[in-house]
This record gives C-alpha cells, structure tokens and sequence, in this order.
C-alpha cells in the first residue's frame, strides 16, 4: 500500500494496477471456487478413490490402466471424430444465419431470429424426443426431405456408421447460439468499411471475404475455441439419445467417464480420464491461439 | 409458482452477476498487459476444460465448508466472481474496438473505470445482450447444479420442480414433457425477443477512423 | 525482482497444493469420525430432522409422509424426489461430503454395490427389533438386499418381465391365439419371429414379429431372462465372473438368431427407431409387434392408451420345460446410507414406509408389484387392475422370480448384458461372434471384480 504512488508512476506499473484491480473478482473467484477442486480432483487421480471405500495412492496406476482399456480407445476416437464434424458445421450455420437474419430488407426478422432461437433453449429431454422423429429412418423428415432429393437416408442413430453424423446435425438444435454471437458480431462493422469496399468495386462475396470476415475474427475465434472445447466433452446427447450406442458408436469420452464415477464408483479412475481430456484440450487450444495470430484481427489492426 | 419465482430470483441475480464482473475482468484481459495477465488468460480457459463431474464432490465440500447447501448461494454467488465463457466472449468483442478511443480518452483525463464505464460498456450493447440472454437462459435451464444443492422443497428452481412431473420410474408422460418445455421456454424466448433490438440497432463507428 | 517472483510463485504452487490435498483429503471417507458425531447427536431429544429421498413415486411419498407426521409429531420430514438415474450423482456427492439422508428408495440390484463398498447401514438388528420377516418378501426381492449374509435394505416395489402377446396377430396367422407362445422352444421362437413379421412391398416392416432385446427407443428387453432359462450363472463366485459362461454365449447367439429371423440388425433397429420411451408411444400398442418381453407396467399403459388391444400376458418359460418358469425381479428397495444419524428414527420411518399399508398405497396409485407377498396378492390390489386376472398372475409369478447377480459389480454386468449401446450390440451389430463378446466382458466385469475386491 506504500508502494501505491510508485506504481501510478510509470504506465507499465499503472496498468498492472489496473489490471489486477479489475480482473480481481475473478481471480477471487478462481481461488475460491475452482483451483481447491481442480488440484483436489488431480489429487484423486493418483488415487483408487471410490467415494466409499478406503483410499489408497495409487501412483500413476490410474494412467498407466487407460492404455489397456480398448473402450476408452474406442470413446476418444469416437469424440474426436464427433468434434471434427461438429465445430465446423456448427460455426459455419450460425454464421450464414447470422448473415441472412442481419439483413435490413429482411421481413419478420425479429420473428424468424427469435423461432432460430428457440430450439437452443428447449430441454434436451424434449428435443431429444423430436430428433428421435425427426431422424427416424423410414417417416422421419430428415429422410423424407432426402427421398425427394432421390438420396435413400440412412438409418440414422440405428446404425453405428451414422449415429455420429446424427448426433451432429442433431447438434445444429444449439445453432441459435452461435447465431447470436454473430449476430452481436456484425453490429460491430463499421458501415463505412462497406460503403469503401463498394467504391472500390468490391461484389458480394469480396465483402464478406475481406470487409465481414476479418472485422468479425475475434468472435469466429471465440465459437471455434470454445466449440472444440465443448465437443470433447460431449456428454449430454449420447447420454440421453443413444447411451453411447449402437455398439459404442456414440461412446463419447465424458460419457465413459461418467459410468466410471458414478456407475462403477470408479471416481479415482474417471479423475485420471479428465486430466488427460485436460491436458488434451490444452495443447488443442494452445495451437488455435498460435494459429490465431495469422488470421484474428483485433480493434485498431 | 413457487419454482417459477426461485428461478426468476437466481436468473435476475445471475444476469446481474455476469454483467458486472465479466465485463470489468474482460475489460482488464483485453486492455491491460501486465506480468501473469497472459498466464492469468490460459488459466481463465482451463478452468473450462475440465469436466465438472470429477470438480463436483470437491466443489460441493468447498459448499458445504461455507454452510452454503441447502440455500440458493451456491447457484448465484459464484456469478459475481466471473464466468470463464463469458469473460472470454466479452474479451474478444471488447478486442475488437479500436483501441485509440481508450487512448483518447485516457490523454483527456479519463479515469481508468471511466473508460471502462463510459466507452466500453456502452459501445458493447450487444455483446452485453448476448451475455444477459446466455446467463439468462443457462440458469433458468440449470438442472444439475439445483440437483446437487437444493433439497428444500420451497427453493427448488422450475428445471428442478418440474422433475415432480415424473411420477413413475418408466413411463414419461409426453403431454406433461411439453407443457413443462413450454413452461422452460416462453420466459427465455420472451426476453430474447424483447432484447434483440439491441442487435438491430447496431453501432454508429462510423468515421471512427477516418 | 526475480527472485522475489519466484519465491512468491512457489508460495502460491505450495498453498495452491495444500488446499487441493486438504479438499481431497476431505473427499476421503472418515467413518469413525462420523460414527461419534451420530453418538452425540443422539443425545439432545429435541426434534429430529429426517431426509427421504425417492426416485420417482412423490405423491405417495408425500401422502405417507403426511400420515406418519400426524402420528410422530416429534420428527420433521424434508421429502427430496428425482427421475429415475438421477439420485445417483447427488447421493455419491452427498456421501462424499458426509450430507447423504437418512432413506433411501433406490434401485435394488444397486444395493450390493452401496453396502459391498460400506456405503449402506446394516440393519440386521433393526430386523430382529421390528420382528421382520425375510419370508413375508418374494425370495428374489429379499435376496438383492443382502451382501455378505448380512440385510442392508427392505424390499419396496418391483416389477416382473413377461412374454406378451397379440392375440388378434396371432389369429389372423391361423395360430391358437389364448395358448402362449412357446417360449420353452427356442428353435420354435426362432421360426414364430420370422413366420409373424411382415414386410410391404417396399421392404418397410408392416408388422414385426419379435425383437428379444431392447434397441434404441422402443423396449425392455428380456435379456436377464433367457439367460436364466437356459440355466445359465454370471458369477462363478463372489470373486470370479462367469460371463463367458457356454450358456451365455448360446444365450447371446440366440438373441442374435432371432434378431436375423426378422431380417437382421438393420430391419431391427430402423423399425424400433421412433419409438421414445414415452408412454403412449409403444408399437406393440399401436399393433405394429406381434410379440414383446416387457414388464407388468405395460398393464395400465394398455388400458390407457391402447383399449382395444387384444393381448396375452405369460412368464417365460424355462428352456425344455411346459410347467417351470422363470422371471426378473426388478425394483426399489429402501436403504439407510452409511453416516446417516438418527438411526433409530430413521429406521422407524423406514418401516413405516415400507409397511403393508403404505406398500398397497403405492401400488394402487403406480400399479407396480410390491414386494410384501401379502401386499401383492391383497384382492382390493389385485381388483384395482384394469386386468386382474393378468394382474394376479404377474403377481403371484413373483414366487419364483430370478435376481440379478448380487455383487459390487451388478452395474457392469448389466450394462454389458442388457443395456443398448454396448456389449450385447458388439454381437447384434456383427462386430464379434457371441464368445468374443462374452470373452471380452468377463475380462471386463474379472478387470472391475479384481479392483473392487484389491480396495475392501
């Protein structure tokens, strides 16, 4: 506290006040309510914890056992192929219709924006129920929409070479999310970068590439991160839908984990699966901000 | 509607929440460097990277030390301690405003928060609005963290209460299934289409930088 | 400058761990300290708070809760309901963080899980104290509850599997329509499933003659039960698992049989997709499924929503046998948690709540099977059937009703076995003959066997 008109006098030293002054709730926050149970859970993984029964260190024993387990091979690929298919359809829809529904000329666009929204915010028991319809092979309308195309649709969520690919376009319910963060983007555009782009005799598609998607990086960004995160750790479809099936075609990697905690009392166990998911998230999203460097373009750049 | 109004409670004091302390912690993630503040972000996205089933029994302990089961505490308060989704979200659009506003302002004699308070926050009008409907919606939707920490009758949430709807071990009767879906959604919907003007009005930048 | 950062990160890393291995410290049961604070919470007699927790059933819990209160005013009830699956999380975070309640209505075959990891309060001196009867239960429902020749829960409610049949499908094929499918025959199964399913003209199934086990959506199979039929044991011992027991794996082949007598795997699951376990949703109902294994709940869901449904309802028959059967015994059971104080008035509640009045209340409003003989086989239970001679039958095949394995790893074993998405899919999906399967579970449920048995 002594220190304080120090600090004021260079403007390193003052925004490093500044900065933890602000970002001081949440650092609370972290030291509160997340870093004790983050450590604690790592600590579990070294042990056999059951939630019940005696615990005991087990030492590295829970990693070494995740090489053995062919299901737990079968869940990881499972959900990175899932991951791969879905952030990128996810993202790519909530931007066109972000697009479209950010029109001017656009009519009943409150009304079309508000009924995008809506599937996002329905329970999932009810939308699961829907897509259990909407996916069935013979009277479902996805395949019906397909057999007027003259494509034969597949049997969906009962054959494990299309349960995946059902769960993502079952995924597209949550677009409305990323519709809205787009749509927030694109408020963000400075008119005079169109009007100069039209000047310069710049057609559509020139605008989107060089005007749109550029301002609106930093939220492209945001959904591709935070999409990647939530696929790895896609539970709650599988968990209702499919119970990880047809023969472990949908066992996602938390759902493993989620038989091992609660299921198994194998809580020791599902604690070591999360810290490798962690450490494999991590590098993950390590590599899209390095990437990010080349293509995300921040205020002022 | 004893439910309904718990969960109207946790959603305003949510809403609250997250508007004040992710935007003020965004605010110094996207517009101070300060030693740690890069290692401070990594740590930020981490605390989403781990799944919660194997943080739940721990966090539910830290509860439990602080004689916070039972009560609605343990499903607001953390909110006003920041949240990493939305800090992150509000850091890359307040990212994204040019950053010699602040410094004009600041040559000006703005004070730090005042650049906070008066060019950032109103300049962020729909990113704010996606927050607010976000936090609205994922409390009124919470069902796990209710499921943990509520036993009370009288203090359960609608996501929670409208389990009563279960009567038997096997049969879902689908009528009730879509009543209660509507009953979870009409409020959030609502709310949505009252706030997206905030979408449409956008902006002036114009001539910001010209 | 750098030193002093360093020595103030190290700080941080140490206090960081140190909280961290408290609260995983803390994560770690400490029995002996909960059993003294049980001891002189026990002393005070002022009013006794109790916690029930129920998955499912909450207007009878309130409506017993009620009545009980009105006898008992010096206890106070908190009544926590949840669906079905759902208890699980919050009772293994509430064991953990020594909050569990004081009752438990849970999933029986779960109970060696609970009490093999000392996860349950053993109740044997209750048992002797309450004069209660192991003979008064049907023998499956009382079995599940024991571990280690020790009671750790009282059966409540349960719930059989039966082979139901259309009697109008049946009769159009020219079959004897009352006599019941001869599920001692599994050849003739076999031949039934396929001579009843039919197809369109294009390739769409009109009519399915008979799925064994359950496939997305749609069902509940009756995989425990053929297994039984045919004899056929999942443990060895308490120590050894039996899954690739040879009845097992020729159980499995013909399930996998019958599934390609109607068309294989693909006509299968297309035609049980877009049924949701929802009720009201059943294609046997709507005339679509010539022949089911399914549970006695099927009785008021008909009157409900299918009332001219013409059916048969029998238990399945042992393998080469007309007059012995066999059937499941699935259900709730109500437990005591470990840690929990109060015993004494908990345990008073507890039978209350599991008491013949209370176990009538509750089938009258669910139309289950309780567990109580004398309760299941009340005429005013019997009578409240919209089918009672179907009802009484179910009721009284209860007798001789099978149990699932009684072991800490009953939940893997079901998994692999029954449920949808796994081991058993590896065979109806082709994946593996029946003995890689069966092979590939026994080292699965021996692997979890092992642990548990290398952490007591």
């Amino acid at each position: 506290m002594v220190k304080r008109p120090a600090i004021l006098r260079s403007l390193r030293a003052r925004e490093t006040f500044w900065f933890y002054v602000f970002a001081s709730p949440w650092i609370l926050g972290f030291l509160l309510f997340y870093l004790g149970p983050m450590i604690a859970s790592f600590g579990l993984s070294l042990t056999n914890y059951s939630v019940l029964l005696p615990t005991r260190f087990m030492g590295l024993s829970n990693y070494s056992a995740m090489f053995e387990d062919n299901l737990l091979g079968i869940s990881i690929w499972n959900t990175a192929y899932y991951a791969a298919l879905a952030v990128p359809t996810s993202m790519a829809a909530g931007l066109g219709l972000a697009m479209v529904l950010n029109r001017g000329d656009l009519r009943g666009r409150s009304f079309l924006r508000s009924a995008f929204y809506v599937p996002a915010i329905m329970p999932l028991v009810a939308v699961s129920i829907l897509w259990i319809w909407l996916l069935q092979p013979r009277f479902g309308l996805i395949n019906t929409l397909l057999y007027f195309l003259s494509i034969k649709g597949p049997n969906w969520l009962g054959d494990p070479a299309w349960s995946k690919p059902g769960l993502v376009v079952m995924n597209l319910t949550g677009v409305g999310i990323n519709m809205v963060i787009f749509l927030a983007a694109l408020q963000g555009v400075p008119t005079h970068l169109y009007e100069a782009a039209e000047l310069d005799g710049a057609n559509r598609l020139r605008k989107f590439w060089h005007v749109t998607i550029p301002m609106i990086s930093p939220a492209i960004f945001f959904v591709v991160v935070i999409g990647f995160i939530n696929s790895f750790q896609v539970f709650t479809q599988a968990y209702i839908m499919t119970e990880g099936g047809p023969a472990d075609s949908t066992l996602f990697y938390v759902l493993y984990l989620y038989r091992h905690a609660f299921n198994y009392f194998k809580m020791g166990y599902a604690s070591a699966m999360a810290w490798l998911l962690f450490i494999v998230i991590v590098v993950l999203t390590y590599i899209q901000f390095r990437l990010s460097l080349r293509w995300v373009h921040y205020g002022g750049q | 509607m004893r439910y309904f109004f718990n969960s109207l409670y946790l959603a305003v004091l949510n809403v609250l929440g997250v508007l004040f302390s992710c935007s003020i912690v965004a605010y110094a993630f996207a517009r101070y460097r300060a030693p740690g503040s890069r290692v401070l972000f990594a740590v930020l996205l981490a605390t989403m990277m781990l799944p919660a089933h194997v943080t739940m029994i721990p966090l539910f302990l830290v509860f439990r030390a602080l004689d916070w089961v039972d009560t609605l505490r343990p499903l607001w308060v953390p909110a006003f301690l920041g949240n990493a989704f939305f800090i992150f979200l509000l850091r890359q659009f307040f990212m994204s405003l040019p950053q010699e506003l602040f410094d004009a302002a600041r040559i000006d004699g703005c004070s730090e928060f005042g650049q906070y308070w008066r060019i950032m926050l109103p300049l962020s009008k729909p990113a704010l609005t996606t927050v607010a409907i976000f936090q609205f919606q994922f409390t009124w939707n919470d069902f796990l963290g209710p499921l943990i920490y509520i036993n009370s009758q009288d203090k359960k949430p609608l996501a929670l209460g409208l389990q009563d709807f279960y009567k038997t071990q096997a049969t879902v009767e689908w009528q009730q299934l879509m009543a209660a879906s509507v009953m979870m959604v009409l409020p959030v919907v609502l709310l949505f289409f009252f706030l997206q003007r905030y979408f449409i009005e956008g902006i002036a930048l114009t001539g910001l930088k010209g | 400058m750098k030193t002093s950062t360093f020595s103030r990160r190290r700080f941080l890393q140490y206090s960081a761990g140190g909280l961290g291995a408290a609260l995983a410290a803390a994560c770690v049961p400490a029995a002996p300290a909960m059993e003294d604070t049980g001891a002189a919470a026990d002393e005070p007699m002022e009013a006794v708070n109790l916690e029930f927790w129920s998955e499912g059933a909450a207007d009878w819990a309130e409506e017993q809760i009620e009545k009980y209160q009105e006898m008992t005013p010096s206890v106070s009830i908190e009544f926590v309901t949840f669906k079905w699956g759902e208890m699980t999380p919050k009772l293994m975070t509430a064991s953990a963080g020594g909050a569990a309640p004081h009752i438990t209505r849970q999933d029986r075959f779960r109970m060696a899980g609970w009490a093999g990891r000392g996860g349950a309060t053993l109740l044997d001196d209750f048992v002797a104290q309450y004069n209660i009867n192991a003979d008064d239960y049907f023998p499956a429902t009382w079995a599940e509850g024991v571990w280690d020749g020790k009671v750790y829960s009282i059966p409540f409610n349960t719930d059989g599997r039966f082979i139901i049949w259309n009697k109008d499908i049946f009769a159009e094929h020219g079959l004897e329509a009352d006599d019941p499918p001869p599920t001692q025959d599994w050849e003739a199964m076999i031949g039934l499933a396929e001579q009843l399913t039919q197809t369109n003209d294009d390739g769409a199934v009109e009519v399915m003659g008979f799925i064994p086990s359950q496939m997305l959506g749609y069902g509940n199979g009756g995989d425990y039960v053929y297994a039984w039929a045919n004899g056929a044991e999942f443990m060895k011992d308490e120590r050894t698992a039996w899954m690739d027991n040879p009845l097992l794996v020729e159980t499995m082949q013909w399930q996998y049989d019958c599934v390609n007598a109607v068309g294989g795997i693909e006509v299968a699951s297309e035609f049980s997709a877009g049924w949701p376990t929802v009720a009201g949703f059943n294609p046997f109902g709507t005339g679509r499924l010539a022949m089911m294994v399914s549970g006695d709940w099927n009785l008021s869901n008909f009157a409900r929503y299918y009332e001219d449904l013409n059916f048969g309802l029998a238990p399945w028959r042992i393998r080469g046998t007309m007059d012995q059967y066999t059937g499941f015994a699935g259900g709730f059971c109500l437990a005591i948690p470990a840690g929990a104080q109060n015993l004494e008035e908990s345990f008073e509640l507890l039978n209350f709540l599991a008491g013949l009045d209370s176990q009538i209340a509750h089938t009258l409003r669910y139309q289950n099977i309780p567990c109580l003989i004398a309760a299941a086989l009340d005429e005013d239970v019997i009578n409240s059937s919209p089918f009672p001679d179907l009802r009484r039958l179910a009721n009284e095949s209860m007798n001789y009703a099978n149990f699932r394995p009684i072991t800490p790893v009953g939940q893997e074993i079901q998994d692999l076995w029954t449920y949808p998405g796994t081991g058993r899919d590896w065979v109806f999906y082709g994946q593996k003959t029946p003995e890689e399967a069966c092979v590939d579970m026994q080292e699965i449920v021996q692997k979890a066997l092992d642990d548990f048995w290398a952490s007591v």
